[in-house]
């Protein structure tokens, strides 16, 4: 019964070749501590890559050492055909941090003009429509902002000069949702404008939602990867209820966003992909004793796929 | 090079300079307005003065006698409280240039973008010599300003306290830029600050002790305030000592040590 739901807003998956990001048996090493080991992952024009893992899986680690804030202890890793420490490089890389620290003293608008003024972008026109997508208050001093209006300040910077590659680091963690969606839509039109993008999350739904292929991180590692119709699958929410009466005959059918469903006596469990708001308006009009949602998430991937992978394990190993 | 970092430099640090100069004005302004109630007392003052040890004369700037202007100037302001008050700014500005400011998170956006490592130290070291010039500067100039009305105006060379000014800043940026320079390749504040405050205590010592202890007298071509003292500008005015020991070494020296943080920063991985 389980159907898989083609996305028609998905990016497509970039043509080989076209590497704007090409990492190769990229280690990196604190001391004795294995932040990074042998990871491999290729990233092309116009496709967003889903970083995936749990805490300290490696994830922000990999975007740093792309954005040249860290040296990679050994492996290949090359950005736009650079060096990740070139300005020429830097100056077509967007880059949010897991955690923007922005100058508290400062109001928005103020540091928007400085910080694209540093980057030398031109257009500052396209910073003001970029504040009002994402209702940013920009009278607002930076220090009084809330982390989500932070990383949506961040998240302009990123965005304001049109990049090639944009690394996002946990881009939603913080935001409301209309914010997380108007963040999920510039990134789909930045992948349309051809940018690449590496998307970082600990929830496989969100990246499962964007992105044409997931690598999923853990421990360092690279466990897993998830490509097309393999990983529409992991985007859904499974949710289980307990009726007091039997289920009756074709109750989920037809219903917007549930790709599965099954009934057994008064246990109903269906698999929805995208808005739960339909299945909840049909669950309203039949008593439900209990309501369990589950994410078919990153725990369930990893467990399933803790073996490493190395795509380009064959790589010749040299100094970054 | 510094063109982009100065606008957002002078955002972040305009606020903590102008209430340095309210304090180093009001302290050069205390010290001036004294000199009338001082100078009645002149005698018993250098009486005093000669009676302390040598090093503790060179110390405190009163070998020259500190009821004179010259000497008292020198001895109230520019051999101790106005070092030190440019040293500690000098290092805490210094400190933020890399280490304070990477401690705060601030560089993971700056440094994504073209802005390379390089061109923000060097920036922000620029920055640093111009937040400790200003506040120098304005000390001078509040001394220009109440020199006649305190009557301290007599047996100054000519622009005299600007040169002191001068030669205290160049002498403080020695500090700054170890600051700088240890916070650069480190990337900690407390040893960038810890470092820079025990050389500062260190060569303070040891400035005092030239002329009274022979290792001190052989080392004082490491003591940036022996270099500052050696020109003596307020009763010679400029002279090619000041030029070259008092103004040109330390702020070379400063430039040697912003290179060496430079090269450390870049060659490490930002915390």
């Amino acid at each position: 019964m389980a159907t898989v739901v083609s996305d028609p807003t998905r990016p497509a998956a970039a043509a080989p070749g076209s590497g704007l990001l090409h990492a190769s048996a990229l280690t990196k090493r604190f001391g004795s501590v294995v932040a990074l080991e042998r990871v491999s992952l290729q990233v092309g024009a116009g496709e967003v890559v889903g970083l995936l893992g749990p805490n300290g899986a490696g994830k922000t680690t990999l975007l740093r050492c792309a954005v040249g804030h860290l040296r990679p202890t050994s492996g290949t890793l090359r950005v736009l055909d650079g060096g990740p420490g070139d300005p020429s490089v830097r100056s077509a890389v967007g880059y949010l941090p897991a955690d923007p620290h922005l100058e508290p003293r400062l109001r928005v608008s103020a540091l928007l003009d400085l910080y694209t003024r540093l980057r030398g972008v031109e257009e500052r026109a396209r910073v003001a429509p970029l504040c009002e997508r994402l209702h940013l208050d920009v009278r607002r001093l930076a220090g009084d902002l809330s982390t989500g209006n932070r990383r949506k300040v961040a998240l302009v910077l990123a965005l304001a000069h049109r990049p090639r590659l944009l690394l996002l680091d946990e881009p939603t963690s913080g935001l409301d949702p209309g914010a997380r969606s108007e963040v999920e839509a510039l990134v789909r039109e930045a992948a349309e404008r051809g940018a690449g993008v590496v998307y970082s999350s600990h929830d496989l739904a969100e990246v499962a939602e964007l992105a044409s292929r997931v690598v999923a991180l853990d421990g360092g590692t690279a466990v897993g990867e998830l490509t097309g119709d393999g990983l529409a699958g992991w985007g859904r929410q499974r949710i289980a209820v307990r009726l007091a009466d039997p289920a009756p005959p074709a109750m989920l059918d037809g219903v917007p966003g549930v790709v599965a469903w099954s009934a057994d006596g008064r246990d109903v469990v269906a698999q929805v992909q995208g808005p739960v708001a339909a299945l909840l308006r049909v669950l309203a009009s039949h008593d439900v004793q209990s309501l369990q949602v589950t994410d078919t998430g990153l725990a369930r991937l990893l467990e399933g796929q803790r073996r490493p992978v190395h795509a380009a394990a064959s790589a010749p190993r040299s100094s970054a | 090079m510094s063109a982009q970092v100065l606008p957002l430099l002078f955002h972040q640090r305009w606020r903590s300079t102008a209430w340095w100069v309210v304090g180093v004005v009001a302290t050069t302004l205390l010290v001036t307005l004294s000199y009338p109630s001082i100078a009645a007392s002149a005698a018993a003052i250098d009486a005093y003065g000669r009676s302390l040890p040598l090093g503790l004369q060179r110390a405190l700037g009163a070998a020259g006698g500190m009821a004179s202007p010259a000497g008292y100037l020198d001895t109230k302001l520019f051999a101790s409280t106005l070092p030190l008050l440019m040293s500690v700014l000098a290092i805490g500005t210094g400190t933020w240039v890399v280490a304070g400011s990477e401690g705060a998170g601030e560089l993971e956006l700056l440094l994504a973008g073209p802005l390379t490592r390089r061109r923000l130290v060097w920036g922000r070291a620029l920055g640093t010599a111009a937040v400790v010039a200003v506040v120098a500067g304005s000390s001078a100039g509040a001394l220009q300003l109440t020199l006649a009305p305190a009557g301290l105006d007599t047996g100054l060379a000519p622009g005299s306290t600007w040169l002191a000014a001068a030669s205290t800043s160049a002498a403080a940026l020695v500090f700054g830029a170890l600051a700088l320079a240890v916070g650069a390749a480190t990337g900690r504040r407390g040893v960038a600050i810890g470092t820079a405050a025990a050389v500062l205590a260190g060569t303070w010592l040891l400035h005092g002790l030239v002329g009274t202890l022979a290792l001190a007298g052989a080392l004082r071509c490491v003591l940036p305030w022996t270099w500052a003292s050696e020109g003596d500008p307020l009763s010679s005015g400029s002279s090619a000592t000041w030029w070259w020991e008092s103004l040109l070494l330390p702020l070379a020296v400063s430039a040697v040590l912003v290179a060496f943080g430079v090269a450390a920063f870049e060659r490490r991985d930002l915390h």
